[in-house]
């Protein structure tokens, strides 16, 4: 892909970021010259015939909520290869820069485990940050989706670390 | 050597330290705000790691963060850069209290340094004369008294303050009395600490500080001086090595005043002993001693062919100097332009935006250090620093014709920057003439500017 004279690569890794934080499952982006088509659910079907879009309008998939503009995403959420729709989940993210630990102790039972339902503000996990715990806590009441780091990871500050269905959606 | 290095900074420094580490074979982890996660820098580097939001306090200026990040990286040191923590006294002993080597001089050396009295009175001991000056004052009426000693107009100065920040002239003692408490207040917000003390104001004066480096193993040499004497508001707007029309013997003692500081101090790293010289009476006096990388270190590198941020790493790593004061010898004059992004025909207000075009330039001698792209956004949470220019030449007037050269060419659009009263100032008679004093900007060079814009 090259990057045209008119769009920077930070506004392209931008533009990513907010089609991943958004309920969009599709996106094509056609701007001065360059053609961006991204998929969360693998290909999007229509790709094969490809309709030239008007310059700087993204063309959302048929089911769409606007992407908030509020949502500053990243592009390293793990790409959905396990099949499970998460659409409409909720990313809890790091509070800081530490070591993730899922259990509140070593040997002990993690905090939560996925298919779990927690209740709001929850702990979740703890980020240690140079022996200081600071506890991960749930967002909001729901179904525990994904655990989006390892045991013992480093993390970094705002990396998404769990994804939660909320109950109320 | 060093294995891994975390990068503890930004911008066109973290560039800067990054490019050296790859040329010593050195991995880097670059420590990175949300705002810079995508800059050159973090592309640059082996790896980048988030450690906190925009906002400096909770990023570039945590303590824990920043360990956090070395050690789950596996790092074995960390370089600091300038500015943030890079003399932070508390986080240098950190770092080598958690098994990692901190790219400075030791941590004793950063603290000695960074407390001005103690620095004054090393500096006293190594027979280096000090611009006379009252110790730390208690009260506004020990603040008269001090200054009716030394003669007014004087020099505020606070006792923890430094790189030209919290200092202010009093003309007389009803400025001095009017002044006090909002001076206290200054400094008590801007470096916690609400010591004052008074010093000689010179009126005209010339910033000229000398380039020092040791090891471990208790070598120490100067690498010439630097002229720093174009400021703003005592930000330094244009360096420059060596020293233009400093008379012989001045540049001598000067620069063996500053081998004899860092022995003193028993310097183990890179650093810079700051001095004042009186253009009206020929005498200098040492200022303060900086324990980092200089934002200007570039000039001197093009002078000496020494590449200092290497020579920060090896020495960190506990090498020997590979090369003595004899094999060190100043070629030509390497004068430097700070473009920032700031607008300087509305008194330097800082302009934060986003760089649509940008375009470096490049020639015979000239070399610029940035971290700026298209695309790249001026963010006020930092610094205005956008690039720095440096030109090389056989002599004086070679560097400036080349830099004025360079400056035409470089392209950058989006936000207004300092390049066009750059271009002004290396035109002007009086820098032409190696005339100016610290006050030149302020007295001459913003009025002179004024006037010829429509």
């Amino acid at each position: 892909m090259t990057t045209p004279e008119k769009v920077t690569q930070r506004e392209v890794r931008e533009l990513l970021r907010t089609f991943a934080a958004s309920k969009w499952t599709a996106m094509t982006l056609v701007v001065d010259g360059m053609r961006v088509t991204v998929g969360k659910n693998g290909p999007p079907s229509d790709t094969a015939s490809p309709t030239p879009a008007a310059p700087a309008a993204a063309t959302p998939a048929p089911r769409a909520d606007p992407p908030t503009a509020t949502a500053a995403s990243t592009v390293d959420t793990p790409a959905d290869t396990t099949g499970v729709d998460t659409t409409g989940c909720v990313e809890v993210r790091s509070p800081a820069v530490g070591a993730f630990w899922v259990a509140p102790g070593p040997g002990q039972p993690p905090f939560v485990r996925v298919g779990q339902t927690v209740t709001a503000h929850q702990q979740l996990a703890i980020v240690e940050v140079m022996k200081l715990m600071n506890p991960v806590v749930a967002p909001c009441a729901g179904e525990i989706v994904r655990v989006c780091a390892a045991n013992a990871d480093l993390v970094e500050y705002d990396q998404p670390l769990f994804l939660i269905r909320p109950a109320d959606a | 050597m060093l294995s891994r290095v975390l990068v503890a900074n930004r911008g066109e420094i973290a560039v800067r330290v990054i490019r050296s580490c790859r040329e010593l074979g050195i991995e880097t982890v670059l420590a990175t705000s949300t705002v810079d996660r995508d800059g050159m820098a973090a592309r640059m580097a082996d790896r980048a790691v988030r450690v906190g939001p925009a906002p400096a306090s909770d990023s570039y200026l945590s303590i824990p963060a920043l360990l956090s990040a070395a050690l789950g990286t596996g790092c074995d040191a960390v370089h600091p850069g300038y500015g943030f923590l890079a003399e932070n006294p508390e986080f240098a002993a950190a770092c080598v209290d958690k098994g990692l080597v901190f790219v400075g001089p030791r941590p004793e050396a950063v603290a000695q340094a960074g407390d001005k009295a103690r620095a004054r009175e090393l500096a006293r001991s190594a027979g280096i004369p000090v611009l006379a000056g009252s110790a730390v004052l208690g009260s506004v009426d020990a603040a008269a008294k001090a200054a009716v000693d030394l003669g007014y107009p004087v020099l505020v100065k606070a006792a923890a303050g430094g790189g030209g920040r919290g200092m202010r002239v009093m003309a007389d003692e009803t400025e001095l009395r009017d002044g006090w408490a909002a001076a206290v207040a200054e400094a008590t917000s801007a470096f916690g600490d609400g010591r004052l003390y008074v010093e000689r104001f010179v009126r005209h004066a010339r910033h000229v500080e000398v380039q020092v480096l040791g090891d471990r193993h208790g070598s120490v040499v100067h690498l010439g001086e630097r002229d720093c004497t174009l400021q703003r508001r005592h930000q330094k707007v244009i360096e420059e090595s060596p020293a233009p029309n400093l008379p012989d013997d001045v540049r001598t003692r000067i620069r063996a005043a500053g081998v004899a500081f860092a022995r003193a101090l028993g310097l183990d790293n890179a650093g810079t002993v700051e001095f004042i010289h009186d253009t009206d009476t020929g005498e200098f006096a040492f200022l303060e001693f900086n324990a980092r990388i200089q934002v200007e270190h570039p000039v001197t590198e093009m002078v000496t062919g020494v590449d200092l941020v290497a020579e920060q790493l090896r020495a960190a790593a506990g090498e020997r100097l590979t090369f003595g004061q004899d094999e060190i010898a100043l070629a030509g004059h390497a004068i430097e332009v700070r473009v920032t992004a700031e607008d300087a025909a509305r008194g330097f207000a800082p302009t934060p935006g986003t760089v649509t075009d940008w375009v470096p330039p490049a020639g015979e001698g000239i070399r610029v250090d940035s971290h700026c792209e298209p695309g790249y956004v001026v963010t006020p949470y930092y610094d205005s620093l956008l690039a720095k220019v440096v030109a090389h030449g056989p002599d004086r007037d070679t560097a400036a014709d080349r830099m004025l050269a360079a400056l035409g060419a470089l392209r950058v659009s989006g936000i207004p920057t300092t390049v066009d009263f750059a271009r002004f100032v290396l035109r002007h008679p009086d820098f032409r003439a190696g005339r100016v004093s610290t006050d030149w900007i302020a007295a001459r060079g913003l009025l002179d500017y004024r006037k010829r814009r429509p």
